[in-house]
């Protein structure tokens, strides 16, 4: 019976220190991040960004928001971290930045403004908002899909009339689904901080022909986004930012839509 | 025993084998390359994407000041943008959709005129040092403002612009 106890035990000491997943371990250093506009050297304090920054070492990884223009780390274990930048959209992180965190430390951030948007809303007509992970169903005549979020533009600032277009790629096979049927994608400018992208006929499917549908898929993890000038005079539409954007999403195809 | 402990100890050392270390971004390991001009250096500590210097090169090969060029010049100057790269932020990335725009506008506009044109393409930018190459002239005396962008995904990630003078 003995001659078992230390395999197994070995086995789990094996299994517990080698668990990869993002881990928050305590410790006793601490981290306060001000956070400024490179531009105006002003605290970002617009919750409409959704910045939230990120510390990440070998032994664990913590995230925080920023709240009133400061993320502030606590109980976090003193070690060397990579400190970087999510948000919805509007600023950038051009700087690489690693730091020593031991003790309590205060340090400034500053993220640089930029043309940039995010979506918040996806949604089908006649059955309402898509949540990310959510699955909708598709007709042979595809749905009307339609993105909404934010964006901001230091270069083409509103009343531009910026263009907004979106492609929504395959999770496996890199294709990427199309409008069809006369369906033309149309993304325009709501106001100087609200975008819509409207996609009639949208299929997870490259073409459609005989009635049928064809090259479909059935999962896609993100949304490609593009914000371009405004076309006008047969000049402009020189793109701004293109991003991507993860949005999981499911499609249900309807029997007998598709070529195999 | 004392050998079982032993196995367990190169499991454990074998099995959390990380490759997630912080990059220092330092350009401290990066010396200049054979040729460069010294203000091509980056600063120590810097953190990110910088044009350091614009040269600019007579036919001869010999570097000349963006004001003092010359409007007959034959086949007009070089000019040589040195970029540094910190070590992290190399580009293009990611591959399919996700792959990144990595790419350079060189913008010549004369200044009293306003008329002008574009220069660009992709780049790909290594550690260290990295340099683009284009050319430079006017075929009578003025005054040609460049400006020089680097972009990913169409954001300005880096840029500097100066006024080349020509007699």
């Amino acid at each position: 019976m003995r001659r078992w106890v230390l395999p197994v035990a070995g086995l789990i000491l094996v299994v517990a220190a080698c668990d990869s997943s993002p881990t928050s371990p305590s410790g006793d250093a601490a981290l306060r991040v001000q956070v400024l506009d490179e531009r105006t050297g002003m605290a970002i304090t617009d919750s409409v960004y959704r910045l939230e920054l990120q510390l990440t070492a070998p032994g664990g990884s913590y995230t925080q928001p920023v709240v009133n223009g400061a993320a502030q780390f606590s109980g976090i274990a003193p070690a060397e971290y990579r400190l970087t930048t999510n948000s919805l959209f509007g600023y950038l992180q051009l700087d690489l930045l690693t730091l020593d965190v031991e003790g309590s430390q205060t340090m400034t951030l500053r993220l640089t403004p930029i043309d940039d948007l995010g979506v918040e809303q996806v949604s089908v007509d006649g059955l309402g908002s898509i949540p990310k992970g959510g699955t909708i169903a598709i007709p042979v005549r595809g749905v009307t899909l339609r993105l909404r979020g934010r964006y901001q533009s230091p270069r083409s600032p509103w009343p531009a009339q910026n263009e907004f277009s979106a492609n929504i790629p395959s999770s496996t096979a890199g294709i990427d689904g199309v409008g069809h049927e006369g369906g033309r994608s149309t993304g325009d400018a709501l106001s100087p901080t609200e975008f819509e992208i409207a996609v009639p006929n949208w299929t997870p499917c490259t073409r459609f022909a005989d009635g049928r549908l064809s090259e479909c898929f059935t999962s896609s993890d993100i949304l490609v986004l593009t914000m371009s000038t405004p076309f006008i005079g047969g000049f402009g539409g020189s793109p701004l930012v293109r991003k991507s954007q993860q949005w999981p999403l499911k499609y249900e195809l309807a029997p007998d839509c598709c070529l195999p | 025993m004392t050998r079982a402990l032993l196995m367990l100890l190169v499991l454990v050392s074998i099995a959390c084998d990380s490759d997630s270390t912080p990059t220092n971004p330092t350009p401290d390991p990066f010396p200049l390359p054979a040729g460069a001009p010294a203000d091509a250096a980056a600063a120590a500590g810097t953190t990110r994407i910088t044009i350091t210097a614009v040269e600019i090169t007579g036919f001869g090969g010999g570097r000349v000041a963006p004001d003092a060029l010359k409007s007959d010049a034959a086949g007009g100057y070089g000019v040589r943008v040195w970029i540094f790269c910190p070590a992290g932020l190399e580009g293009p990335v990611g591959e399919g959709a996700t792959r990144e725009i990595l790419d350079f506008v060189i913008t010549k506009r004369d200044v009293f005129t306003n008329i002008g044109g574009t220069f660009s393409g992709m780049v790909r930018l290594d550690p260290g040092y990295n340099t683009i190459d284009d050319t430079l002239s006017m075929s009578r005396p003025g005054r040609q403002s460049v400006r020089i962008e680097i972009r990913r995904n169409f954001t300005v990630i880096a840029t500097t612009e100066f006024v080349a003078i020509f007699n």
